[in-house]
């Protein structure tokens, strides 16, 4: 079953605001879902050797690439998106673009950007 | 109803023996009548009497002007999920219940120009999520067969206003099935076309490597016309490609039919299950009799990964529906709430149950440390369903035939849990995942409910699918 505290940051990304109780209820909600959808991974395995006689994680594109070429010699076969451009692995990790208010603007003072006064103003 | 102005094949009434004009009041009275009174089935969100008539008004004087016109006077309604001009696009949510749109679809703009008049908005599943229109912020909607039924969905509104005599024909949006099983639920005839065939400008997006725009009419040739007339490439969706080159005869007669000799009927055995439902396994196998007497071959086929596409197709779709749905936030449009932090407080109000759990999940299979479990390999079993469908086709197969539900409509109310719900696309799913063309026809009936039988065809083999569909139809009226 998800953790509470999986709930809880999935409806933060997710950007919907859910009550203590509303938050249990869709634990075992997302509980009953996920274990039909276990299956998946299970097919999704062997689904990999088959194509390219590997048991290397390939992505979709690749598998579906591969497949519509299952005619194809290795030698006509498009270059494979990890070749192209590789996925980084599945960990979290700071989002490089999370920076503070200040970092954008010269000065910052109370809470607010400060600018040149415009001289239409004066 | 029968004999109704607004009933006759829509290519007759495009041929102009009643006026537009004539024809418009006799659907805006079938619709007024049918949305009225205790008994109402709630088919539709919005129309606008007046409006339709205007339109009927102005189609008549382009037809005495000279013009030609494919759908000249034709009466159509369009999903609520579909952006028209004038009525609202509410996508039966609180998000969006006063959104006017600022556009029209594509689809929308196709069928105007032919001279078809839109009559209303029809009432669907919020943000097309669902299979029984039981979602709706404003209500659900009945069967017309049985009001203690759901007519399917998400496409609700728009089958039950065609089964009704309502409208002859209607637009709806299949994502996982959202055309065909309330064609089947509701006894009329719906199609799903290849993705990419109909311009997806003007669909509010739910998953945008599903969602078609689709038809749902009383027949195979009104049906395959309103197709041909929505259908072709626009520069304004880039993923859809070319349009339909040829139709179903106008009349179903023998001469224009012809015999289907040589061509192969596949039968895959994972949609004939031992608990499919008697009666539905009952006029399937009549229809397979049909399509053998109109002279095709009948194969026994397998599309053994047909069992994992309600499972792929939830993930899939939800991950889309997570990303889609992220816009409505209360600033650029949708609902606004007071207090708590804007956007969450918008969302929270004005989302569905159905919604948010979906948001919810497929957030969570796109989250870091659940990607790899749950999307990328639902993306591989994905390929592994579309490889089954093209390497039966690859083998000599013409169209597939199948069960379009694994039972007639169910009672409102009596689905509670979610994934159940969810299995009601089971046999619909697979060619969603796929991108092939499907469509649903009227085959009998099981315990006086109606009962669908699904035509799939190889990716943009319209042509080949709506043949035996007309086929078909013709036989079972023999």
């Amino acid at each position: 079953m998800p953790s509470r505290d999986e709930v809880v940051e999935t409806a933060r990304l997710a950007g919907l605001a859910l009550t203590r109780d509303e938050v249990e209820r869709m634990q075992r909600e997302l509980d009953g879902i996920l274990k039909h959808i276990e299956a998946l991974r299970q097919a999704a395995a062997p689904a990999a050797a088959d194509v390219e006689g590997s048991v290397d994680e390939r992505s979709a594109v690749d598998t579906a690439a591969a497949v519509a070429h299952v005619d194809t010699s290795e030698e006509d076969r498009p270059p494979t998106s990890d070749q192209l451009a590789p996925l980084r692995a599945d960990l979290p990790r700071p989002d490089p673009l999370d920076m503070p208010p200040s970092y954008f603007a010269p000065e910052w003072r109370d809470g607010f950007f400060t600018l040149p006064r415009l001289r239409t103003h004066d | 109803m029968r004999g109704a102005a607004h009933l006759r094949p829509i290519a007759e009434i495009a041929l102009g023996a009643v006026t537009a004009r004539d024809v418009t009041r006799a659907c805006m009275t079938a619709v007024v009548n049918g949305e009225s009174g205790p008994d109402r089935l709630n088919a539709f969100i919005s129309y606008d009497y007046e409006a339709a008539l205007a339109q009927a008004e102005r189609v008549d004087a382009d037809v005495s002007a000279g013009e030609r016109l494919r759908l000249a006077g034709v009466p159509v309604a369009i999903k609520d999920n579909i952006c028209t001009l004038g009525l609202r696009t509410t996508c039966a949510s609180r998000m969006l219940a006063g959104y006017r749109s600022p556009y029209e679809a594509t689809a929308v703009r196709r069928l105007r120009e032919a001279g078809a008049v839109i009559v209303g908005k029809t009432n669907l599943d919020e943000f097309a999520m669902g299979s029984s229109t039981e979602t709706s912020a404003f209500g659900p909607v009945r069967n017309p067969h049985d009001p203690a039924r759901v007519p399917g969905g998400s496409s609700g509104g728009s089958a039950a206003a065609v089964a009704a005599g309502m409208v002859p024909v209607a637009l709806g949006s299949d994502t996982g099935g959202s055309v065909r099983q309330p064609a089947a639920f509701c006894g009329v005839v719906g199609i799903r076309p290849t993705w990419g065939r109909v311009s997806r400008y003007g669909l509010v997006a739910f998953a945008s490597s599903l969602d078609q725009i689709g038809v749902l009419g009383r027949s195979v040739q009104d049906a395959a016309l309103l197709l041909k007339v929505i259908s072709g490439s626009d520069p304004l969706d880039p993923t859809c490609a070319g349009g339909m080159h040829a139709v179903a005869p106008v009349h179903d007669s023998a001469e224009e039919l012809g015999d289907a000799r040589r061509a192969v009927i596949g039968v895959p055995a994972e949609y004939f299950p031992n608990d499919l439902d008697p009666g539905v396994r009952r006029a399937c196998e009549q229809a397979l009799d049909v399509l053998r007497s109109a002279g095709y071959t009948v194969r026994d086929v397998s599309l053994p990964h047909t069992a994992l596409a309600v499972p792929a197709y939830s993930v899939l779709a939800s991950a889309e529906a997570s990303t889609n749905l992220a816009r409505f936030d209360g600033v650029r449009y949708g609902t606004r709430a007071q207090g708590g932090e804007l956007y969450a407080a918008a969302r929270t109000a004005a989302f569905g149950a159905e919604v948010k759990r979906r948001i919810m999940l497929g957030t969570f299979v796109l989250s870091a440390g659940h990607h790899d479990r749950y999307h990328a390999s639902a993306q591989r079993v994905r390929a592994l369903i579309a490889r089954d469908f093209t390497e039966v086709f690859a083998a000599g197969v013409d169209v597939l035939f199948t069960p379009t539900t694994a039972a007639p409509a169910f009672a409102l109310g009596a689905v509670s849990d979610a994934y159940e719900m969810y299995a009601a696309d089971v046999f619909t799913a697979p060619a969603s995942l796929a991108g092939v063309p499907a469509m649903s026809v009227p085959v009998g009936t099981a315990d006086g409910l109606p009962v669908g039988g699904q035509l799939i065809g190889r990716q943009w083999g319209e042509r080949a699918m709506i043949m035996a569909g007309a086929r078909l139809q013709r036989g079972l009226r023999e």
